[in-house]
């Protein structure tokens, strides 16, 4: 088995990793639907829904992994996180059970009432989510005010939380939105054709500027606050988890880019992608354009997790009850014996998944309004 | 712990029941049709005849409909978890969530990328190719049962698990045993075949629709007769392990046992059979009941000299295990940050078996310690479920298999015979049956949880310690919303559902059968 803090840290990157993957393939489906209740023609409308559909589901599982992942990693992350934001974790579900029906559904009756409705329930589905996680995503930042009972250890909230959508939780929530918009724009441009095609482009670099403004205040604003440092914890944090020492500093969670200086690299490869992006879509490097707004998804996450390692769940009604990478997780041989099982099956999953992708696209790299028309009966 | 008021629990459990029962109204026939899908399209490999495509295509059109559901209401168990059981959660995540993340990363995951190509692969896939996605597809679906059952088994009889005193939660000692398991592998035959039970009536009822209207008559002859046979083997094998699951649950949930059969004393062997009788739980006897001799020892048993033990004899060992358990709970709460000596911590995994009792307690006593042998009674006594709805579910799980069972029956021997076209009383009522193995599944799952209650983790955990501490307004208010979501996308279901079985294999629009072409669509 290998020692307790390497697995730990090793679950932290994969957990990321999963949250990566299903930003960035979930994330483009959300953009894409973004756009239903905006277009015009039916055909425009039946060409985006059908670029995404045949993956669509397979991406939006990622969600399950993640979920999944969250439970047996840092247990008492989920439990806590998923009980105290109680609404927000219920929007969250809500809106994306709309999407199975929604794809599943949308095109099965001609109506134009009904497929009207599920444009607009279709895109809600897509941004819902994504602006929430995002608002969560940006607390974590605040801490969420919760204690945790000494004796059988549940977690006991003590705010409502309409306090979430404070404004930096806000600003965090509009760059989770224009980060996915961005993507689905790019994806957009790279599967469809001719006006379609040229919309994508367009919008691509419209989400692209905004984001990137978006994101650099949010980043001034994150140095400008006080953040979480964890000064001292039991020898056998999992066994006692709640005898930390933590405390609020200014400027802290810059703080552990000045320690470790190859944190950089994160917001260093989230600008040069995005820098890369806009030119390869200004060439008409749609692939190109899209792997580089990826990669870019993949900069910004890496600058959260950067800057909030090791908290995961901090508290801000009591510090020390902060949850932790070294305090939240499961024992040793769940996350060993997951380890083994987690990295052979993401690798069979990755595997699957790519060919999946190969499939569909390898003969043909754009979707016409005449393909979906030559393919009524089965297409969405 | 916040002590929890049982309105918030009773909600708390009305809106997981809910969606969890719901859920199964969509799983067991992805389950059983997808394993159909593969046998039609194997047909259509072995023959290349066309028709044998046609009926891959159609079904797996309704397939589409229903799992698009399926979907939808599997993702929110795995949100509820967390939301509604916060503690039960961080205490098993240990333990019982390896198996449910395994389940998202293989099944859910296979099922729902293979689900895409089988749809979209028609044309960019070879039929050998193809017939191999679809065989993915299914093994996905099949896979998600083999470990939600794992986990569920364990809840049920938690093994390789011991309880870490210091941080209150469940440590995992071997995760391959949770999987190995006999009473989990028993349950995943049950709950597998049942859905292949499930589909097969599925397919026959709609396929005995356009036999009644003579319409497109040999592509569902053809559907009829693949189903028959599924359902044949289905209902034969799930009856197998339903018989070997109450042998383990005898073994393992002995007040279970009693409450499923109603026996409030034990009986002398051979015991008796209640084919009906009205337990009551406040005066701890049946009502009016109606006896079969020797056949409760001949069931429960598979012997005459076997018997089950009943409620009354079950509860002095249950108040003894609360006393005992009472010893570990004085121990945990001697400790809030003092660390544990290894004097105490071989004290307390002496009682540790035990605790879980001592805290049902938490039910009456904001502290247990101060428990008398009135209350100790009354916890015991709070530890067997609820007698009628065990005894009556499954009665009716029982009654609904025999009814599909003896269908399938018939509709197989008319099929030999080549009368089925002219039996249009057995079309209508195979037809009109289609709900039957669903209320069967429904009715087990009640069973199998109701029957686990007061516990949420078999002898470890108190269900009404399992939830979050969440306001009952907040649960009250999600239950609604989850009642008239579910309802809403449920009727959309079942219109688009009834829509495309009316309409039948033409709406593949290929212009081979009746209807065609399709207005409106």
């Amino acid at each position: 088995m290998l020692p307790l803090p390497l697995l730990q840290i090793i679950w932290w990157f994969l957990i990321g990793l999963i949250l990566i993957i299903y930003a960035s393939t979930a994330g483009y489906d959300a953009g894409l639907t973004a756009y239903l209740p905006f277009l015009k023609k039916e055909e425009d409308k039946r060409v985006v829904l059908n670029i995404s559909a045949p993956t669509w589901d397979g991406n939006q599982t990622w969600v399950v992994f993640a979920g999944g992942g969250l439970f047996v990693v840092w247990p008492m992350v989920y439990s806590a996180a998923f009980s105290g934001l109680y609404f927000a974790f219920i929007a969250i579900l809500w809106t994306l059970l709309l999407r199975p029906p929604g794809y599943d559904y949308r095109s099965k009756l001609h109506s134009h009432l009904w497929r009207r409705t599920w444009d607009v329930l279709l895109a809600i589905s897509g941004l819902v989510p994504v602006f929430l996680f995002g608002v969560i995503v940006g607390n974590a930042f605040l801490g969420f005010p919760f204690t945790i009972e000494p004796h059988f250890f549940q977690p006991i909230y003590h705010v409502e939380l309409s306090h979430l959508l404070n404004p930096f939780g806000l600003l965090c929530g509009f760059i989770s939105v224009f980060m996915i918009l961005m993507h689905g724009s790019s994806y957009l441009a790279r599967r469809s054709e001719n006006e379609l095609c040229a919309l994508g482009r367009r919008m691509h670099k419209l989400f692209l500027v905004i984001l990137s403004l978006l994101f650099t205040s949010a980043a001034l604003w994150v140095i400008a606050l006080p953040g979480f440092v964890l000064l001292h914890q039991d020898a056998d944090p999992l066994l006692y988890p709640l005898q930390n020492t933590v405390q609020l500093i200014p400027h802290a969670w810059i703080e552990r880019y000045h320690q470790n200086p190859l944190c950089y690299f994160a917001p260093l490869v989230t600008y040069a992608s995005w820098m890369m992006s806009y030119i390869a879509n200004q060439k008409a490097r749609f692939t190109l354009c899209f792997w580089s707004s990826v990669l870019s998804i993949a900069g910004v996450m890496a600058c959260v997790g950067f800057a909030l390692f090791p908290f995961v769940f901090p508290s801000s009604f009591n510090l020390n009850h902060s949850l932790t990478v070294w305090n939240a997780s499961s024992g040793q041989y769940a996350l060993n014996t997951m380890l083994c099982i987690g990295v052979v099956l993401l690798s069979v999953t990755l595997w699957y998944k790519l060919w999946t992708f190969k499939v569909i696209w390898s003969k043909q790299k754009t979707l016409s309004a005449k393909d979906v028309a030559d393919n009524e009966h089965l297409f969405y | 712990m916040l002590p929890t008021t049982d309105l918030l629990v009773d909600l708390s459990r009305m809106q997981f029941g809910f969606t969890a029962l719901f859920h199964f109204l969509f799983v067991p026939l992805t389950l059983g049709l997808t394993w159909l899908l593969v046998a039609m399209e194997w047909l259509y490999l072995k023959t290349n005849r066309i028709i044998y495509r046609d009926m891959v295509q159609f079904w797996g059109k309704l397939l589409a409909i229903n799992f698009a559901m399926g979907v939808v209401t599997g993702i929110t168990l795995e949100f509820e978890f967390g939301q509604n059981w916060a503690y039960f959660s961080r205490m098993i995540g240990g333990s019982f969530a390896p198996i449910l993340a395994i389940e998202g990363i293989t099944a859910f995951m296979l099922e729902a990328t293979m689900f895409g190509l089988f749809f979209f692969g028609w044309q960019k896939l070879s039929p050998r190719k193809h017939f191999f996605v679809t065989v993915l597809m299914a093994f996905g679906a099949s896979l998600s049962i083999v470990n939600i059952l794992a986990a569920n088994s364990w809840m049920q009889h938690p093994i390789e698990t011991v309880l870490v005193p210091e941080n209150m939660s469940l440590r995992l000692l071997h995760l391959g045993a949770l999987y190995l398991h006999a009473l989990a592998q028993i349950r995943i035959g049950h709950v597998a075949f049942a859905g292949f039970l499930i589909a097969s009536i599925f397919v026959m009822g709609i396929s005995a629709y356009y036999l009644l209207l003579k319409q497109d008559v040999a592509f569902a002859l053809r559907s009829f007769a693949v189903a028959s046979g599924f359902g044949l083997i289905a209902s034969l094998t799930v009856a197998f392990f339903g018989d070997q699951n109450g042998l383990q649950v005898a073994q393992y949930e002995p007040e279970k046992m009693a409450a499923i059969e109603g026996q409030w004393e034990t009986q002398k062997a051979p015991a008796a059979w209640d084919l009906i009788a009205f337990p009551n739980q406040k005066t701890r006897s049946n009502g009016f009941s109606i006896q079969i001799p020797y056949a409760l020892s001949l069931i429960a048993t598979h012997s005459l000299s076997g018997t089950v033990p009943g409620v009354n004899q079950i509860l002095p060992i249950y108040e003894n295990r609360v006393r005992n358990g009472l010893r570990a709970y004085a121990l945990i709460m001697q400790h809030t940050s003092l660390k544990w000596t290894p004097e105490q911590k071989a004290l307390f995994d002496v009682y540790a078996p035990d605790l879980g009792f001592a805290l049902l307690l938490r039910h009456y006593l904001t502290d247990p310690l101060t428990a008398t042998e009135s209350d100790i009674a009354r916890a015991a006594y709070s530890g067997i479920p609820d007698v009628f709805a065990c005894f009556w579910t499954f009665r009716i799980m029982l009654a609904c298999w025999a009814w599909s069972t003896a269908l399938i029956f018939l509709g197989i021997i008319f099929l030999l015979r080549r009368t089925l076209l002219e039996k249009r009383w057995f079309l209508r009522t195979i037809l009109y049956s289609i709900p039957i193995p669903y209320i069967a599944a429904e009715a087990g799952w009640t069973l199998a949880e109701v029957g686990r209650q007061p516990w949420t983790v078999h002898e470890l955990l108190p269900t009404f310690l399992s939830v979050s501490a969440l306001s009952t307004q907040a649960v009250f208010t999600s239950l609604i919303g989850f009642v008239i979501f579910y309802c809403s996308l449920f009727a959309i279901e079942l219109f688009l559902m009834f829509k495309y079985a009316r309409l039948g294999p033409s709406s593949l629009g290929n212009g081979r059968y009746a209807l065609e072409p399709i207005e409106g669509d």
